[in-house]
């Protein structure tokens, strides 16, 4: 294992590989800093380039973009106290009183460190759950295997949106629309209709920015003018910023390690790890009344738990194949189209592989936070160029980028249908990535079923992996259910008080 | 606390999208046998999901939030019938004149109209875009589609 590490170490410093990761890198920053378009929107943009590219050099690129944007949407929640994505809303309940003070550079620079911090934490997780996963998931059989995929699609399903039943019904949607196109099983095409377009089914890079791209574009171009609407200074206090890093490290260790632990259950977002994190650090602290107007542990601990998150979430991914966030299917599916497999092959035929993506987790966040540091101005204004002026650039890149899935003219009209779908879901509040995870999901459930059905009929049953895993997803299941029912009393209503 | 009334958009909707799923289950039962009955029970289980939500709405129409992954605020119906009904243009341009002479188009259109953006500005996002569709046309060896009307010409 360790010879595959070292190895792995020397692909990923090859020049070539670092470009496509500092590119990744690059674009994870830019749509960080853009409220409403998301690592999501990045990582689809990207996807398509990585068919053609080395395995390892495409999926360091997508694990660049997916590495960083939680570093850089601290941009304008700190200086403009707009959430730059799902993952930094609580950063800005203390991090923009910081700025108004004239201390903006601290938060920011103790958001960066403690983001580059949490990062590295979550690669070593990833790399030191590699020998004790390694041991759990060869046993597992294509039983174990099917009964974790709907282990993971209930939890996605039932932890991400206030309503758990949306969730598991958005689910199935994704897995019913996965099954469009060749059917894995028999040699039938299943949902056609004879239109030559769906022979293959739908594309992921389609569904993936239908969903989620045209969507916030609507959104962020309705509510009109720049992204952040007043410009924000920097402030001072960069090397304050370092210090108090320095003084909170047992704190920014054990939110990193909350981050991981969150990152690994599927469904828990971005938005969870922040408010959780926030919330802890707020209960565990001697002295509380800063917070909310300024405290720097309130900056420091989200910050560390969103990036630390990301290793977190490749656990699962690269173990299982259960992606553990929207933005894990993304990765699940290049690596589906690269022909490599995720699950337990993973660790025998592609150790060097999971090595590379996590060397590249960890050097993503060091360059990106190096770039935060070198580029803060430039990239502090970019979210003050009003949206109209970044539209057309952006929006022809999401048309070339769904074209270039299968280039035919169906890919564009699927953009806008899924994109209409995606307005409809965030507008009555289905969660979208329960539909991205289970379309991704399907062939790899189809198949489990159809090998497991096959081999061990209803003998499957009895197996204890298999009853186990059953046990935790119905408690897991009747407890999202139940939690649901006692919240959507006391929940805000409508799409009008939607969190912004 | 009152009750407030739902949204009938809300309902209409999970009722479309069980519809659509229990016309999957149905349409899945003429697939051959070992690939129906996956899409069937997926479809089947969607639907009956959906209906239930649908009953909860239009029975206990309680208040709800927002799904945890959307970070902005949902554009209103008017809003978004514009937008998407300009994608379909240009969409329709596209297979009429072909994706580079409706992208010229369409940025002139929404720079002019939309973003009433100052000649010099709409000259650098002009250059910028077409720059960016030429660059990617030529490192990815795309070949755009070229419209129904310049095909019928030339």
């Amino acid at each position: 294992m360790l010879e595959a590490a070292v190895s792995a170490l020397f692909i990923v410093l090859q020049p070539s590989h670092m470009a496509f990761l500092m590119l990744g890198v690059a674009v994870g920053l830019a749509v960080g800093v853009l409220p409403g378009l998301g690592g999501l929107v990045g990582m689809a943009l990207l996807l398509p380039l990585t068919y053609t590219m080395d395995p390892v050099a495409g999926l360091a690129m997508l694990i660049g973009v997916a590495s960083v944007i939680t570093t850089s949407d601290t941009f304008v929640s700190v200086l403009m106290g707009v959430p730059g994505s799902a993952g930094s809303q609580a950063t800005v309940v203390d991090g923009y009183p910081l700025a108004q003070k004239g201390e903006g550079a601290r938060a920011l620079s103790a958001a960066f460190l403690a983001s580059m911090v949490g990062g590295v934490v979550g690669a070593l997780a990833l790399s030191l759950a590699l020998p004790v996963g390694r041991e759990i998931v060869l046993s597992f059989a294509s039983p174990e295997l099917f009964m974790l995929s709907i282990m993971g699609l209930c939890m996605i399903g039932v932890l991400s949106g206030n309503v758990p039943l949306k969730g598991l019904a958005v689910a199935a949607l994704g897995v019913f629309l996965g099954t469009w196109g060749a059917s894995t099983i028999t040699p039938e095409y299943r949902y056609a209709f004879d239109v030559d377009y769906l022979f293959d089914g739908f594309h992921i890079v389609v569904l993936s920015l239908g969903i989620y791209a045209l969507p916030e574009f609507l959104d962020v171009l309705a509510r009109g003018g720049a992204i952040a609407r007043k410009s924000a200074e920097l402030g001072s206090g960069w090397g304050r910023g370092l210090r108090d890093v320095l003084r909170n490290k047992l704190l920014i260790l054990r939110h990193s390690l909350i981050g991981v632990g969150v990152g690994i259950i599927p469904g828990l977002g971005a938005s969870i790890v922040d408010w959780l994190n926030y919330a802890v650090v707020m209960r565990l602290a001697k002295n509380k009344e800063n917070f909310g107007k300024g405290d720097i542990r309130g900056v420091i601990a989200p910050e560390s738990a969103n990036n630390a998150k990301e290793g977190g979430a490749m656990i699962p991914t690269l173990l299982f194949g259960v992606p553990g966030s929207a933005g894990m299917a993304l990765l699940l599916g290049a690596m589906v189209v690269q022909g490599i497999q995720p699950g337990p092959r993973m660790l025998t035929s592609h150790l060097e592989l999971v090595f590379a993506l996590i060397w590249s987790l960890a050097i993503g966040n060091v360059l990106g936070t190096l770039i935060c540091f070198v580029l803060s101005r430039p990239i502090s204004k970019l979210a003050t160029v009003p949206f109209v002026y970044l539209f057309p650039w952006v929006f022809t890149l999401i048309v070339i980028g769904a074209y270039q899935s299968t280039r035919h003219f169906g890919d564009l009209v699927a953009l806008v249908g899924f994109g209409l779908l995606g307005w409809l879901m965030k507008r009555y509040g289905y969660p979208r990535a329960p539909l991205l995870i289970g379309f991704i999901l399907s062939p790899l459930v189809e198949r489990n079923l159809w090998i497991t059905v096959n081999r061990y009929e209803l003998e499957w049953l009895t197996r204890p992996g298999v009853i186990a895993i059953g046990l935790i997803t119905f408690m897991l299941v009747a407890f999202g259910l139940s939690r649901g029912a006692s919240k959507s009393g006391s929940a805000p209503s409508g799409p009008e008080e939607q969190k912004t | 606390m009152t009750a407030r009334r739902t949204d009938p958009g809300r309902i209409v909707f999970v009722l479309a999208l069980a519809g659509v799923l229990a016309a999957g289950a149905v349409l899945a039962a003429d697939f051959a046998a070992g690939s129906r009955f996956f899409p069937m029970a997926v479809s089947a289980l969607g639907a009956a999901f959906c209906l239930t939500i649908a009953g909860l709405l239009a029975f206990f129409p309680k208040p709800e939030g927002a799904a945890l992954d959307a970070s902005t605020e949902s554009a209103p119906p008017r809003r978004a019938a514009l937008f998407f009904a300009g994608v379909l243009i240009y969409l329709g341009l596209i297979h009429a004149v072909g994706f580079l002479a409706a992208t010229v188009l369409g940025l002139i259109a929404f720079l002019r109209f939309v973003a009433r953006a100052p000649s010099r500005i709409a000259l650098v996002i002009g250059a910028l875009t077409l720059g960016t569709v030429a660059l990617l046309g030529t490192g990815l060896d795309i070949h755009w589609p070229q419209g129904v009307l310049l095909t019928a010409l030339f």
